[in-house]
């Protein structure tokens, strides 16, 4: 090959990239590619962090720290903690023993996609590591569609890369249901604020399917119809507000009627529950085991704050999980006024019960459930237009997330 | 077009809604329902582990194969890794379990897991497994809670090196209410109590790689069947026998035929028990260590009973006990009550047996027998009628009292005798005080010759004696406090435990002495009175309060006057303390005579 050729060859590669380049930084396409960007970057750091950890630290070893598949690390690290009921309830089906825990209390939408893509693909944990990641793709996909809808397209990019950097935000990739639950959360805030009904209830009931809090899709998106026909909390007290509710019964009622299809993936699993274990809740009756005790926020609040402060801080003799889950808990106490005023209050309702929830019976992991409080992340991303917060929270929420990743693999308790 | 975007946006939705919820559902039940449930077995069990059936059933823990037609299991990193029998034993089924063990590797042990009410986990269940500790081979037993820890009932100490590479066979003999655990075909220990009752039967490994075979589980008539050869006494000769010479070292005995109530020096502390002829009887013929404690002090003593069982079998002897009121920290020598063994070793702090071995006697009838423990100091011999059952058995216990003991059986006792080994006697009457052991319940009690208590708040103050029994006289005298008139004191007896008035029946002065009154507690400690007598006595002098205790009645006399007669008795049996209302009251010259 000559001299002249070779040069045409890069030259005509080099104008193949410049146009790729051009087509994909074109506006209308930005919606899948943002959330490609921030997906790559993000999960790039963590796999290698999660690679590096575990073949550089020993990490913990004994009875009851498992290795689905010791001979390869890319895929085994991503099976830690909860993952094993998950592989539970794939590999043997749903079992509860009263006063043990037991995979009851985990949601069959996400370990049912991955049974059926292991039974195609041979491979368990690959199927998981999959769904999870193909979910947390679509998630970034509606975030940033939401996020640009409620907001610009701007902070639709800020935020979609601020969820996915978020220092818990390995867990979307972990053989965990997070992914599928933000996806189905999100794509039915999407469809309702679009006032597709139909949509915004069949992803509500994939959500109330996936975890116990996706029945809180249920109220917001009725709190979505109900604003779509003029009435919120904020009118309350006006007369045509109630004119229009009742107005929009009238006129809307099918698209009522629909909503009410979302609590039917929380019954199907109620039903399966009652006939194999004849405990329709036995998804709350296990929560004991996990030491959890109704006693409500304030008092979980008390009690956890107290034993914070009782430790050694200077030693280190401090309950960590304590401040890890409290700090985000309470920078969304601290954002509801703003996400209300802002979103409406479908966000900050489902904000707040997201927190509120988890945290009637302890703060136990709720740095994890934070993760998937989108209106939160939304909110980030209009504050990350102050360059100075922006480069805040990138550096910290991505330094965080590389440790608190190779923490997770090496079986150190995060979340 | 308008039902085009109708189709899309509403129909399409609902049909995906519709498909998915009937795809989750089928889902649910055919590919995340339990796996399918095992058949389960029964009893008569036997498996040789010819097939790999029983790796199919439930597991908790543990890396479990067949090889070489033997289970094995072959982690050594985990505790408590174990396989259960899909099998439902009902609770009150007795029943026997056993199993070949062989050491394959590893530092601890496996065993046996039984009465295993989680049919898929350790929890509430029993466990007897082998370990070592200390380069020392032993069997420890105990249970699972419902928190899954184990928590131990005892452990005994085997003369076999750890780690043998021989085939041992395990056994558990599972009652109603309590099991004994074999090793090789003989009892080790029993009647050791159960915490959880029926359920299932496996196999457990602790840290270690162990080869199960010949599983065994199969009905249980209760009754000891071992097959066990014939005892074969040992005769008593010169170069067996101890070097403890008894009859020139008595410092005690007791043909029990000149016992009066003011000089008792047997402390009974659980049971029943009454002087009858010349002998001293246990009569409650259900209950396990029911002892009588004698109190002299005699650091370093040989014992000898003679006992003849009435009804049942499990007399014995105690010694080295630390306390003449309590087994505790106390050795044990008795019958087991349902097969024909003798068994021996020695209670812990907290009351729990550890066997130190067992052997077969002739089954006693209802003959005499002698049975002597001949304590060299280090270690202890046994005989009974003059064969040596055991020799150089490790003593543990050393404390200074002796006793008697029966387990679900009427037992009399005709003579009992205390040597010493070394001259270190305390001979001196042991103040009567001490043979009790006196524990506050509320107030502030001072105990010693004088008893008080000094808190003077207008509401009962209890005080457990420690001492339990049926049939008693009971007297003290009491010093109520001058100038309140709503003072009182009295006597407490019947009660639940010794730090428990509930059920408990109480005397007392009342209104400063102008008064008697007499009542119940029930279960949930609540009083109910039952009568009440004015006094005409001086107060302001102490006044003795005694009450004769009888099976179904019981009298009331103040200064030797009785007072009341036949008062009804709600319970048969139960701890007695003292009882004063406001204070400070003293109490003195407590005595009490067994037997009425």
């Amino acid at each position: 090959m000559q001299a002249n050729q070779v040069h045409d060859n890069m030259t005509a590669n080099t104008n193949r990239i410049s146009r790729f380049g051009n087509w994909i930084a074109q506006p209308q396409h930005r919606w899948w590619v943002y959330p490609l960007f921030a997906f790559i970057i993000t999960r790039t750091i963590i796999f290698l962090a999660a690679y590096l950890t575990e073949i550089a630290f020993p990490g913990m070893s004994g009875e009851g720290y498992y290795h689905v598949n010791p001979n390869n690390i890319w895929l085994d690290v991503w099976a830690r903690w909860d993952s094993g009921f998950y592989l539970s309830i794939i590999n043997t089906g749903y079992e509860y023993t009263i006063g043990l825990q037991s995979n009851v209390a985990f949601f069959p939408l996400y370990p049912l996609l991955v049974k059926w893509l292991s039974d195609i693909l041979g491979n368990v944990l690959l199927a998981g590591i999959i769904v999870s990641n193909a979910l947390l793709y679509g998630s970034l996909i509606f975030l940033y569609r939401l996020t640009e809808h409620e907001l610009d397209s701007e902070s639709a990019e800020r935020a979609v890369f601020y969820i996915a950097a978020f220092p818990t935000a390995f867990f979307f990739s972990a053989i965990y249901t997070e992914s599928t639950f933000l996806f189905f959360s999100i794509g039915a805030m999407y469809f309702a604020r679009k006032g597709q009904w139909a949509w915004a209830s069949l992803m509500g009931l994939m959500c109330g399917s996936s975890r116990i809090v996706g029945v809180l899709s249920f109220g917001i998106i009725g709190m979505e119809w109900l604003r779509y026909h003029g009435w919120t909390f904020s009118t309350i007290h006006k007369r045509e507000a109630w004119a229009n509710m009742f107005k929009g019964i009238r006129s809307d009622w099918g698209n009522l009627a629909i909503i009410f299809i979302v609590p039917l993936g929380l019954l199907s699993y109620m039903l399966f529950l009652n006939q194999q274990f004849a405990d329709p809740i036995a998804f709350s009756s296990v929560q004991s085991a996990w030491g959890r005790e109704m006693i409500g926020p304030i008092a979980v609040l008390m009690r956890d704050v107290r034993l914070l402060l009782s430790g050694d801080f200077l030693r280190g003799d401090i309950w960590y999980h304590i401040a890890l889950d409290l700090v985000p808990t309470f920078v969304v106490f601290a954002s509801l006024w703003w996400m209300w005023r802002r979103f409406g209050e479908s966000y900050a309702v489902l904000a707040a019960l997201s927190v509120l929830i988890p945290l009637s019976s302890g703060s136990q992991s709720l740095s994890r459930y934070v993760l998937v409080i989108f209106p939160f992340f939304m909110m980030l991303g209009y504050f990350g237009r102050y360059r100075w917060l922006d480069r805040i929270l990138t550096l910290t929420f991505s330094i965080f997330l590389g440790i608190f990743t190779g923490l997770f693999v090496n079986w150190i308790f995060i979340a | 077009m308008g039902f085009i975007i109708m189709f899309r946006r509403t129909i399409l939705p609902l049909l995906l809604a519709l498909i998915f919820l009937a795809v989750f559902n089928v889902g649910l039940y055919t590919q995340l329902a339990g796996s399918p449930r095992i058949s389960t077995v029964t009893l008569p069990y036997f498996n040789d582990f010819s097939d790999p059936e029983i790796l199919d059933f439930p597991r908790f823990g543990g890396d479990w194969d067949i090889r070489d037609e033997q289970l094995v299991q072959i982690s050594t990193s985990g505790f408590d890794l174990g396989i259960l029998l899909p099998m439902e034993i009902p609770a009150e089924q007795s029943y026997q379990a056993s199993v070949d063990l062989r050491y394959l590797g590893g530092s601890m042990g496996g065993g046996i897991i039984f009465n295993a009410n989680n049919a898929q986990t350790r929890q509430r269940s029993h466990m007897a497994r082998f370990n070592i500790d200390n380069n020392q081979l032993y069997i420890i037993y105990g249970y699972f809670g419902d928190d899954s820890d184990f928590r131990g009932q005892g452990s005994i100490s085997l003369d076999i090196p750890p780690n043998t590479p021989e085939t041992m066979r395990l056994g558990v003999l599972v009652g109603t209410e309590n099991y004994r655990i074999v090793l090789n075909d003989a009892i080790i220990t029993d009647d050791i109590g159960l915490q959880y009752y029926g359920g299932t039967v496996g196999m457990i490994t602790s840290a270690s790689q162990v080869a199960f075979d010949n599983l065994r589980v199969e009905a249980w008539s209760g009754q000891a069947d071992i097959t066990a050869p014939s005892p074969t006494p040992v005769p008593v000769t010169e170069n067996n026998l101890p070097d403890v010479a008894l009859s020139e070292n008595t410092v005690f005995g007791d043909s029990f035929d000149n016992i009066g109530d003011g000089d008792n020096p047997w402390v009974a502390f659980s049971g029943n028990w009454i002087f009858e002829d010349g002998g001293f009887i246990q009569t409650q013929a259900e209950g396990f260590d029911l002892g009588a404690g004698y109190n002299q002090l005699v650091s370093n003593h040989s014992v000898q009973v003679t006992l003849t069982h009435i009804a049942g079998q499990g007399g014995g002897v105690l010694f080295n006990m630390a306390e003449p009121n309590s087994q505790r920290r106390a050795h044990m020598v008795r019958y087991v009550h349902d097969a024909d063994f003798l068994t021996w070793g020695y209670f812990n702090e907290d009351g729990q047996f550890t066997g130190q071995g067992s052997a077969p006697v002739p089954t006693p009838d209802n003959m005499p027998h002698t049975l002597t423990i001949r304590n060299t100091g280090d270690a202890y011999f046994i005989d009974l009628d003059g064969s040596i059952l055991a020799e150089n058995v490790p003593v543990v216990m050393r404390g200074g009292y002796a006793g008697l003991v029966t387990a679900q059986s009427h037992v009399r006792f005709d003579d009992f005798r205390l040597f010493t080994i070394d001259g270190v006697v305390d001979t001196s009457p042991q103040p009567e005080a001490n043979i009790n052991q006196f524990e506050a319940v509320n107030g502030t009690w001072a105990f010693g010759e004088e008893i008080t208590q000094s808190d003077s708040d207008t509401t009962d103050y209890i005080a457990g004696t420690g001492i339990a029994g049926e049939t008693y006289r009971i007297s003290v005298t009491i010093d109520l406090p001058d100038g309140l008139d709503d003072a009182g004191a009295g006597i407490i007896f019947h009660m639940a435990g010794r730090d428990d008035h509930a059920n408990g029946q109480m005397v007392r002065f009342s209104n400063g002495g102008q008064e008697l009154f007499w009542g119940t507690y029930d279960e949930n400690r609540q009083f109910t009175g039952a009568g009440s007598t004015p006094l005409g006595i001086d107060m302001q002098v102490p006044n003795t309060l005694t009450l004769t205790v009888r099976a179904e009645t019981y009298d009331i006399a103040i200064n030797d006057e009785t007072i009341v007669q036949d008062i009804p008795v709600d319970s048969r049996f139960g701890w007695v303390g003292l009882l004063a209302f406001r204070g400070p009251v003293s109490f003195t010259n407590f005595t009490l005579g067994l037997g009425n």
